[in-house]
This record gives structure tokens, C-alpha cells and sequence, in this order.
């Protein structure tokens, strides 16, 4: 737990490397005096060429002085290498970007950090150069700058510092790469963040299912659960300091709280009715969850704190697995209301319940973005697909097509799709990622299999 | 006589059949002669497609119709006939007249070398070198006319509108054409739509549009100077943007990032200088992504 005290102490304060120069973002000038609007040619051109990633040169970072510290004991040289090859992971598989890591380029040195040899890098394919440095300081954190340079224009684009402790380089590294992925993408960063899964260990007829997390790369992996009790359905807290999840600890399926920072858990729903599916509202004051009071199923809320349950929807079928729009007011849930699954969406009271899947098919496990503007969600027609639409059930769009993928979560910028698919014979599941495009699909490394992932959201 | 052999039943049918046919040809009728067809007639419009570069102008030179066309044509009229007519065609006359006037001030484009050895070779087929001084100055000043009046008399039996078509052309391309200055090359439809292909192909390597939800719908318009070597003067403004979605919004200042940073990749721009006051200003130019890919 020390580690996570540590997280919260954690000092992320930007570091004044040099004076800016003036390359913010975008510089837009007021539109210029109409004037000279007229006489002028016009024109169009249009981008024709199929999506292509982005070249982008990392380095091996630059330090000072080659000192050992309590990241490694190889020396603040080594250390460098290491923060270059973690940016590279974190750009690469995400179909933006073609990272070339710092095992076949040369290494800058300290000074031309600030100031990059341009002829070094016009004559690689690289357009885009991450260059950085670490230093070690005397109070024993490390101070870690990032610079993101356009090779072509032979400009600086972004830069950025940061002092962490040792123990949290990888964690540097991270926002480094965010800090690039956001300025050449337009996004919200989203690398230095956590995802907390069902790790599934075990043959298939009697499967262990415990509670994991790890970093959105996979590093610093850890069980939560010993798995005695079947864990599913994992959701980070808003504030990130807790993880709902269901857990059949006493054989009936309850959901409970477990504490990031203390380790402990506890019961929300004090009953011995099944209850499943909980999420969190945006302000995480209360939990939603579904419960199965004698046959029907209906989706309930209960403050965090505990308390009374409000019964939000009161009809024969089930409803199951609501989910918050980020502004809190709308619930988009599931029921068979109709004859089959189907969307539905109704205010956060419970009321004004309407459908918006009418495209054929089933549509299940629905999940509204955290930017609000699409709602992912599992498109059974024959295979499980995971598919995207905006919150009035139109422009339906499928991200994946393969045997079974479910479960769909959001990234905490909103952009990028986690879920699980399962291999058609073994019945192997294990955690993909897809971006909003479709295009880009990704694979996500877990020590053993895994089963419904959760995004947690960006660190501080 | 048959229709007595038939049944009241069939009768009164037969009548009612006559009679709906009556009336549905007296409805047509009306109907037909109450709706006059008005079927718009649609504007016409001129439509030019020019997709390949010109560096010249597609316009004729002036000059050079002027050589070509008037000495042969005019050289057989002079030659024969030094009679008199003016009555016969004063009309035509006056029509050089007018434009003449104009270029008398500036009387250069008689010395020029070109022209005069041009009527030479005409004569030649024709051996009369005498008429030659009176062509020239017929164009050229004013004299002129009243010896061409007396040459087309003879055309007259041969064809008097050919020679005043000479006549005209003459006029309007030969010397004159010297007297408004160098033959300015035109700009017109075609060179501006080679002008714009021009830049458009020059931007389309460094033009990438970011990706992204909706990002195709993005239209991002910019404004930018050029300076006569085709570098650029000052950095593009953005001008507008269009298509924002909320899915796209996130990368519409990329959008535009990007749209600014092509026209800088791909300057110097390679155009031809003499069309260089029409391409000075870039004014919203349009930086989009094809969507049907």
C-alpha cells in the first residue's frame, strides 16, 4: 500500500525548463481585414492518400551526469534508454503512429536536447522527433523534460517537465508520451493511467476469477482478489481511489467496494436478492446496479455511503447494466422489454424510457462515453461485435468484427474502446483495444487471461 | 340494325360506354388545350473544364493572326484595279476608320521588321510590287482606307465581303495591335483553373489530414501572400472552419495545424511569374479529406 500513498504524495509539478519561444499549439491570428478579401485565387485541395502513421524518432534520452539512483542501478545513461523504450511501447499499436525506438538511433547528447541536430533526423523518415532528458537531483527524485520536435518544419512543437520520484519513472515516461499522442492527435492523454480486469486462470469448467489491475501498458501488474470468490465486472471510481466490482463471495452475487489506498472492502447492497452490473455516477456519490427481486430485474441506486435503494425502472422484463452519461442526467440501460435486448435510454430518475436500438439484431452492455458523444455497446447479429452510436441510436458504426467481443469500456479521453474477446475453440479471453476509427486494434499484454476490463482514469 | 337485336340491358350499356368515351375525350380536350406546356427552358450555361497547366495564354496573338491573315488576302485586290469606287462600300470603311484612330499616335508598328517583310513574300505569288507601299499605309494611317475603297471595287465580281473580312482583321491585329502595347497574356477561366491546379498539386504531398471520429467532415480554409519567387510572405492565417462535430472538435486546431504546415512544406511555390498578380493572394483555399475513402 506504501506504493500507493506514494501515487497520491506524488509530486507531478511541472518544471520550468526554458522559456517558451513562442511555438504554442496553434497561433491563430483574428481573421485578417476583408479588405483584401477580393482578387485573391482560390482553390482546394483534398487529402487523397490512405490514413498513414506518423513517423516519430525517440532517442534515447540525454542526461547530465550518468549517476545511479533508486530507478535502476545502472545510472541515470541506462535510465534514459529505458524512458525512450517506454514512450515508444506506449506510441506504437495505437495505428497513429510508427515510433522508431532508441535501440537504432543515435543518442543525442545533453546539450543538443534544446537545440536537435536537424541533419541527423531530415535524412531518416521520421517527420516528428521526441528528444528528452533525466537528471538526477540532489533531494534523490529525478527531474525528466520531454521535447517534441517537427523535423521537417525544424520546430518545437510541445515541451514539457516533470519531477518524480524513482520509483515512478515509468510514470514519466508515460506522460511523456501523452504529451505526445495529445499534440499530434488533438486528444486527451490517456497512457498514464491504470486498468483494473478479471484475470482468469484455469480450465474452462472451473475457472478462477480474481481481481487485477495493472498500468495501461501492462507494467506493475498485481492481483487484488485471492479468487476463493468469483470477481466480475470491475469500475474505477471517478476519484480513482476505488474499484466496485461484483463478487459472489457468499455464493450469491453482491457488489462490493474494495479501497485502493486501505485494501478493504465492503458490502453496498446489504440483501439477499443477486445483484449485478454496478457502475458509478459521474460524481461518484452513488453506485447503480441491477437486482433480481423475485424473477424481474430492475436497476436500482444506493449511495456510496449507503442507504436506501431507489427502484429507477419497474417493468416485467429485465433491465440491466445502466450506464451514467458523463453529465449525470441521462441512464443508458439494457432490456428485453421488447423480446429481445435492446438499448434504452431514460433520465436519471427513472424516467422518460424510450428505446434507441432499432438496427436490427441485439444490442447489449451499453456504455456512454465519458465526452458524451457516443454510447459503445455489444451488436449481437450471429457474432458479438463491439459498436458505437451516438445517443440517439443513428450513425451505428462497428469498431470490431470478429467471433465474440464484449464488454465494451471507454478510455478516459473517450477515444479509444477496451473489451474482451474470446477465442472461438479455447474459449481464451483476453483484452483488446480499438480506437474510434476501427483501424487501429491492439492487443493488450496480460500475464495470464482476462475478462472485462475497466479504464481508470488518467492520473493527476 | 344489330343494335336492335340487342337487349335493353346491352343497349343502355352501349350508350353509357358511348357516352363515358364522349366525355373522356371532351375532358382530354380541355384538359390538354387549358394546360398550356409550360416546361421551363433551361438557362444556358457556359461550362469550361480545364484541367491542364498553361503556362501561356490560350487567347491568339494578335500579331500574328494580323501577318498570316492580311498580306496574301490584300496583296491580289490592290494589284489590278487602281479605280475608284468609294461609294460602292463606304460602310465598311468606316468601321477600320474608328479603331484606326487609336493607334495613329504611334505610328512604331510600321517600322517593325516583321510585318514589313510579311507583305513581301505575299506579293510575290502575285507580281505587282508597286501596290505594296499602298497596303502598308492602308492599315497603317488614315490615306489608307480611301486606296483600299478603290481596291474592293474589283473584289466586287470576285467577292467584296472577303476583302473587308481581310480588311478588318487586318486592322485589328496587324499594326494596331503594336500601337495597345505587348499582347498582354490573357487571363482567363482557364488560366486561373490552371493556376489553382497548379497550387493544388503542389500541396497534395504535404497535405495529411489527422485522424480521427468525423475528421473527414473537417474543411479548414486559410488565406496566404506570396512573394514573385513563389516563397511565402508571412505565415497562412486561418481563415474559417467548417464540418465541427463533436466528435471532430479535438482535432480541428490540429486540423488547421496541419493545413498551415503543408503550404509551408510546400513553398516555394513553382508558377509562372507572368501570371504573378494573380497569384499573390491565396484567399480560401480549401484544405479537406476525401470521403469515400
Amino acid at each position: 500500500m506504501k506504493q500507493y500513498v506514494a501515487f497520491i504524495a506524488l509530486i507531478l509539478a511541472p518544471v520550468a525548463v526554458h522559456a517558451q519561444d513562442g511555438a504554442g499549439p496553434l497561433s491563430v491570428p483574428a481573421a485578417n481585414a476583408p479588405d483584401d478579401d477580393e482578387g485573391g485565387l482560390s482553390g482546394s485541395v483534398t487529402d487523397e492518400s490512405a490514413w498513414q502513421d506518423l513517423g516519430i524518432a525517440i532517442p534515447a534520452f540525454a542526461t547530465n551526469a550518468n549517476v545511479s539512483t533508486a530507478a535502476n542501478t545502472e545510472g541515470t545513461a541506462a535510465l534514459g534508454r529505458e524512458l525512450a523504450r517506454v514512450i515508444t511501447a506506449d506510441l506504437r499499436n495505437n495505428g497513429l503512429f510508427r515510433p522508431v525506438g532508441p535501440d537504432s538511433l543515435p543518442r543525442p547528447e545533453y546539450p543538443e536536447i534544446t537545440s536537435p541536430k536537424w541533419s541527423n533526423w531530415q535524412s531518416r523518415s521520421a517527420e516528428m522527433l521526441v528528444q528528452g532528458y533525466v537528471r538526477a537531483n540532489d533531494d534523490g527524485r529525478l527531474t525528466v523534460g520531454c521535447y517534441l520536435y517537427d523535423v521537417k518544419l525544424q520546430n518545437e512543437l510541445v515541451r514539457e517537465g516533470w519531477v518524480v520520484p524513482p520509483s515512478d519513472w515509468r510514470r514519466a515516461a508515460h506522460k511523456c508520451a501523452d504529451l505526445v499522442y495529445s499534440r499530434l492527435s488533438g486528444e486527451s492523454p490517456f497512457f498514464d493511467s491504470k486498468i483494473a480486469y478479471i484475470a482468469e486462470t484455469g480450465p474452462k469448467d472451473h475457472r478462477i476469477k480474481r481481481l487485477a489491475i495493472m498500468d495501461s501498458d501492462g507494467a506493475n501488474h498485481r492481483f487484488i482478489t485471492n479468487g476463493q470468490a468469483t470477481a466480475l465486472t470491475p469500475r474505477y471510481s471517478p476519484d480513482y481511489k476505488q474499484i466496485v466490482y461484483l463478487s459472489y463471495l457468499n455464493g450469491n452475487p453482491s457488489i462490493y467496494i474494495y479501497d485502493i489506498g486501505t485494501g478493504k472492502q465492503h458490502l453496498v447492497a446489504k440483501n439477499n436478492n443477486p445483484t449485478f452490473a454496478p457502475r458509478w455516477s459521474p460524481d461518484g456519490k452513488w453506485i447503480l446496479y441491477s437486482m433480481a427481486v423475485g424473477g424481474n430485474t430492475d436497476i436500482y441506486r444506493i449511495p456510496v455511503q449507503g442507504g436506501q435503494s431507489q427502484r429507477l425502472t419497474d417493468n416485467p422484463g429485465i433491465d440491466v447494466g445502466g450506464s451514467y452519461s458523463p453529465d449525470g442526467s441521462k441512464i443508458v440501460f439494457e432490456s428485453d422489454r421488447s423480446g429481445s435486448q435492446q438499448i434504452y435510454v431514460m433520465n436519471a430518475d427513472g424516467s422518460n424510457q424510450r428505446r434507441i436500438s432499432f438496427f436490427g439484431g441485439r444490442a447489449a452492455t451499453p456504455e456512454w462515453s465519458p465526452r458524451g458523444d457516443q454510447i459503445a455497446f455489444t451488436h449481437i447479429v450471429g457474432n458479438f461485435r463491439i459498436a458505437v452510436m451516438t445517443p440517439d441510436g443513428k450513425n451505428v458504426r462497428h469498431l470490431t468484427d470478429s467471433w465474440q467481443d464484449e464488454a465494451p469500456t471507454w478510455s478516459p479521453n473517450g477515444r479509444i474502446v477496451q473489451f474482451f474477446r474470446n477465442t472461438r475453440n479455447s474459449g481464451e479471453a483476453s483484452l483488446w483495444q480499438v480506437d474510434l476509427t476501427g483501424r487501429n486494434e491492439r492487443k493488450l499484454p496480460t500475464p495470464v487471461g482476462a475478462s472485462d476490463p475497466a479504464w481508470g482514469p488518467v492520473l493527476p | 340494325m344489330q343494335i336492335a337485336h340487342l337487349r335493353k340491358e346491352e343497349q343502355l350499356g352501349l350508350a353509357i360506354a358511348a357516352a363515358a368515351h364522349l366525355a373522356l375525350l371532351g375532358a382530354l380536350a380541355f384538359s390538354a388545350s387549358r394546360q398550356p406546356a409550360h416546361v421551363p427552358v433551361p438557362e444556358r450555361m457556359v461550362v469550361s473544364l480545364a484541367d491542364e497547366v498553361s503556362l501561356t495564354s490560350t487567347s491568339p496573338n494578335p500579331s500574328q493572326e494580323s501577318n498570316a491573315a492580311v498580306a496574301p488576302t490584300l496583296a491580289p485586290s490592290f494589284a489590278p484595279p487602281p479605280e475608284p469606287e468609294p461609294a460602292p462600300q463606304p460602310k465598311p470603311e468606316p468601321r477600320p476608320e474608328p479603331r484606326k484612330p487609336e493607334p495613329k499616335p504611334t505610328p512604331k508598328p510600321v517600322p517593325k521588321a516583321t510585318q514589313v517583310p510579311q507583305p513581301k513574300p505575299a506579293p510575290k505569288p502575285q507580281p505587282k510590287p508597286a501596290p505594296k507601299p499602298a497596303p502598308k499605309p492602308s492599315p497603317a494611317a488614315k490615306p489608307a482606307p480611301a486606296a483600299q475603297a478603290s481596291a474592293k471595287p474589283q473584289p466586287k465580281p470576285a467577292g467584296g465581303s472577303r476583302l473587308g473580312d481581310n480588311f478588318l482583321a487586318g486592322a485589328g491585329a496587324g499594326e494596331r495591335s503594336d500601337s495597345r502595347g505587348a499582347p498582354a497574356a490573357a487571363f482567363g477561366p482557364a488560366e486561373q483553373a490552371s493556376l489553382t491546379s497548379a497550387i493544388s498539386r503542389q500541396l497534395r504531398p504535404y497535405w495529411n489530414a489527422p485522424q480521427g471520429v468525423d475528421v473527414e467532415k473537417l474543411v479548414t480554409l486559410l488565406d496566404w501572400d506570396l512573394n514573385p519567387d513563389g516563397s511565402l510572405n508571412g505565415r497562412p492565417r486561418l481563415k474559417s472552419q467548417s464540418g465541427l462535430t463533436d466528435s471532430n472538435q479535438p482535432q480541428a486546431a490540429r486540423h488547421a495545424e496541419l493545413a498551415i504546415r503543408a503550404v509551408q512544406l510546400a513553398a516555394p511555390f513553382d508558377l509562372p511569374e507572368q501570371y504573378y498578380d494573380h497569384w499573390k493572394r491565396v484567399r480560401n483555399w480549401r484544405f479537406d479529406r476525401n470521403t469515400s475513402r
